[in-house]
């Protein structure tokens, strides 16, 4: 039942015209989950895994935990969303399908941050500063939700409705994702904590905002408070 | 209901889910239990295939159901139009039966592909239905598209932007292609 097929990884990565043909055809789709499961498990982790090198120690596997968990969660709570907003702009797709294309594109995400990973270890082992090493890890994310909104795309096809349907769909996730990863920080750990908790706790304002601060403190504009 | 409360009630789902997969799935002990395993925190995303053991391969994929909601929205579309007369129920009815016999096909193809076999001819058999499937999925898919294009000409047409002989060439199209499949689809 349960398989990883890795052959299916290339084609994640090189026809994803063809993944998301299968996903609409409803083709073969237990495999494709099963593979799309195990390489957003593993992409993740070790994105997560490099990402918490910058502070080292229990943060380390700490972070490998949480970044999957947070994009399998994010996925889990879109699905109704994504099916709902296909069947409004005239794609009645199914459950399964909509599941299957959800997976397939966390799955060719996944691929791109552990491809990205080697350079974000770079900028740590650089001595990265702590805002750099956050904005380059949003950079990363950006990267592979483009690869991953790519595969959405070449699903939804051209007729009408599509970019809407796209756009809907990056909202939904844009703010689904966010939160879900927001709730379940840090995965970096913040310089000024002599020990990083597990969980955030206290209030810090949105997503937005935390990414906004860190790129004025990249380029070197000071905070007004 | 807080994020303790929110785990609980997913896991317990997660528990329900898992033993649905176990009992329902009929692979080897070990594959069905790693399944079940699976299905405890990831059962919002792996219930839906765990449950579904066997492919839908009877009934029609995604795509006929699309084109034959999209048949619909063109014969609406049409009222009112010169091409009200081309585009009525009866013919999209008709269509309709096309795509479905071109769908049905597809399963059968599907079934013979899940046949297992490591020699030469299946791989050469294997090649060859792949050819095949592609070739009728592409067909399905591009008459969607048509469909699709069909219905915003047929809004452009009522708004006097499109000749309907512009019109009348896609309807022609999506008719050729379909009729190209009847052959084989009917062998």
């Amino acid at each position: 039942m349960i398989g990883f097929d890795a052959s299916l990884l290339g084609a994640l990565l090189r026809e994803p015209g063809e993944v998301s043909r299968r996903c609409v055809d409803e083709r073969d789709l237990a495999p494709l989950a099963a593979t799309s499961l195990g390489t957003i498990a593993c992409g993740c982790a070790v994105f997560g895994a490099v990402v918490g090198c910058f502070r080292g120690g229990t943060q380390i596997p700490f972070a490998a935990l949480k970044m999957p968990v947070a994009r399998l969660a994010a996925l889990a709570i879109c699905g109704p969303a994504f099916h709902a907003l296909a069947a409004v702009f005239g794609r009645p797709w199914s459950l399964r399908t909509v599941v299957a294309l959800g997976l397939a594109a966390g799955a060719r995400a996944s691929l791109v941050l552990l491809a990205l990973a080697p350079v974000l270890w770079l900028v740590i082992d650089r001595n990265g500063r702590y805002d750099a090493v956050k904005v380059c890890a949003a950079l990363a994310y950006a990267f592979a939700g483009l690869a991953a909104l790519w595969l959405v795309l070449r699903a939804l096809g051209r007729g009408s409705g599509s970019t809407i349907t796209a756009a809907g769909f990056v909202a939904v996730f844009l703010a689904v994702g966010g939160q879900t990863a927001w709730i379940l920080r840090p995965y970096i750990g913040e310089p000024s904590d002599a020990v990083v908790p597990l969980f955030v706790s206290r209030q810090e304002g949105g997503v937005a905002d935390a990414l906004a601060r860190s790129a004025r403190a990249v380029v070197g504009v000071s905070e007004r408070r | 209901m807080n994020l303790r409360d929110l785990v609980i009630v997913h896991g317990l789902i997660g528990a329900a889910c898992a033993v649905a997969v176990y009992r329902q799935t009929t692979s080897t002990r070990r594959a069905r239990l790693a399944s079940a395993l699976v299905t405890v925190p990831l059962w919002p995303l792996w219930a839906p295939f765990a449950l579904a053991s066997r492919e839908r391969s009877n009934q029609s994929p995604a795509v006929a159901a699309r084109i034959e909601a999209l048949l619909r929205v063109v014969v609406e579309a049409a009222q009112g139009t010169s091409l009200e007369t081309v585009l009525t129920r009866s013919a999209a009815r008709h269509l309709g039966a096309q795509v479905r016999r071109v769908a049905a096909r597809l399963a059968a193809i599907d079934e013979l592909s899940s046949g297992t076999g490591t020699t030469a001819r299946h791989a050469d058999a294997h090649a060859r239905l792949a050819a095949l499937r592609a070739r009728h999925a592409d067909a399905l898919h591009e008459i969607a598209e048509l469909l699709d294009a069909l219905t915003t000409q047929l809004g452009l047409l009522r708004l006097g932007e499109l000749p309907p002989d512009a019109v009348a060439e896609t309807i022609a199209e999506i008719r050729s292609r379909l009729d190209a499949l009847e052959p084989v689809s009917g062998a």
